[in-house]
């Protein structure tokens, strides 16, 4: 992967985890992420973890934060003591899901496509990920250190020459088209 | 009597995100977890005003659901794809099969009714 493709990967990723944070009350500016994971928290965490596939690249995103924040986050009432661990579970996978949408929309305008498989979600406390050696793609990581958030993306690259920008014209997010 | 609206979505923060939003408006929510299910309900419901429907499911995603409708000659029920999609051909697509409308997740509450109002079939007299 060239030097143009991995600031294009770098640069579609950060926005993707800035604008998603943000309109879930976590605000972040691109300057603010930092490039190394955050420092080990001492407390419950947990996180997410959704493949892609598609012609020209593959991978993985995962999504690791305090699990206060993630029950922050949540979109709709806390569910009662029998169903809450469900219910955060749920959308701490539907968090990957869409923080990988919108990843895949900013691809999709240089020709990358892939399709995004099912969540997987898990809970630990101090949740540290590090990468494997990619000879021929792309690891990075993203964190909010003021909110603990952590995002890693790794991501083998197959493709002849560098796509170029396709005017493909994506829907932004909250955004609708009537027919 | 309210209407009706089919919410079909495999994320049960997603139903009852839009089942808030819905309720508190009026419309009486029905759910389903996944394409196949989503399939049942809209034609289980014929007098149902609208569909709100995700792309990416399991056993069936909403693409699929929406083709597999158009081939037994669906009831003519309005759907509005809610999703993380944002792609033209995807969007055409679902056009091709009959979808009114593309909402690209996540949704703001006041343009999600707006869209709501404007696809939703009238209640019949």
């Amino acid at each position: 992967m060239d030097t143009d493709q991995q600031d294009y990967f770098r640069g579609s990723l950060s926005q993707s985890v800035v604008e998603f944070f943000r309109d879930y009350g976590v605000d972040c500016t691109s300057e603010e992420l930092t490039a190394a994971p955050a420092r080990e928290s001492d407390g419950s965490e947990m996180g997410s973890v959704v493949g892609f596939k598609g012609t020209n690249l593959r991978g993985g995103l995962a999504f690791v934060a305090p699990a206060a924040l993630v029950a922050k986050m949540l979109p709709v009432p806390k569910a009662e003591e029998g169903r809450a661990e469900l219910q955060l579970r749920d959308w701490t996978g539907e968090i990957a899901n869409q923080l990988a949408g919108r990843f895949k929309n900013k691809l999709s305008a240089r020709a990358f496509d892939f399709d995004v498989g099912t969540a997987v979600c898990f809970r630990g406390m101090s949740i540290r990920l590090s990468f494997m050696p990619n000879a021929d793609g792309v690891s990075l990581s993203y964190s909010i250190d003021s909110a603990g958030i952590r995002v890693y993306l790794d991501c083998s690259f197959v493709a002849d020459g560098s796509p170029e920008e396709n005017g493909m014209r994506i829907v932004p997010e909250g955004d609708v088209v009537i027919f | 009597m309210s209407q009706k609206i089919i919410v079909i979505d495999d994320s049960d923060t997603v139903r009852e995100q839009l089942s808030i939003v819905l309720t508190g408006a009026g419309y009486e929510i029905i759910e389903a977890e996944d394409g196949l299910q989503g399939a049942n309900a809209i034609r289980d419901n014929p007098s149902a005003a609208l569909a709100i429907c995700d792309v990416n499911m399991p056993k069936l995603s909403g693409l699929d659901m929406l083709e597999l409708l158009k081939g037994q000659g669906n009831s003519g029920m309005p759907v509005l794809m809610l999703t993380t999609e944002g792609r033209p051909d995807l969007i055409e697509r679902a056009r091709a099969f009959g979808a009114k409308g593309w909402m690209v997740k996540p949704f703001k509450p006041t343009m999600l009714l707006v869209t709501v109002k404007k696809l939703a079939r009238p209640v019949a007299a």
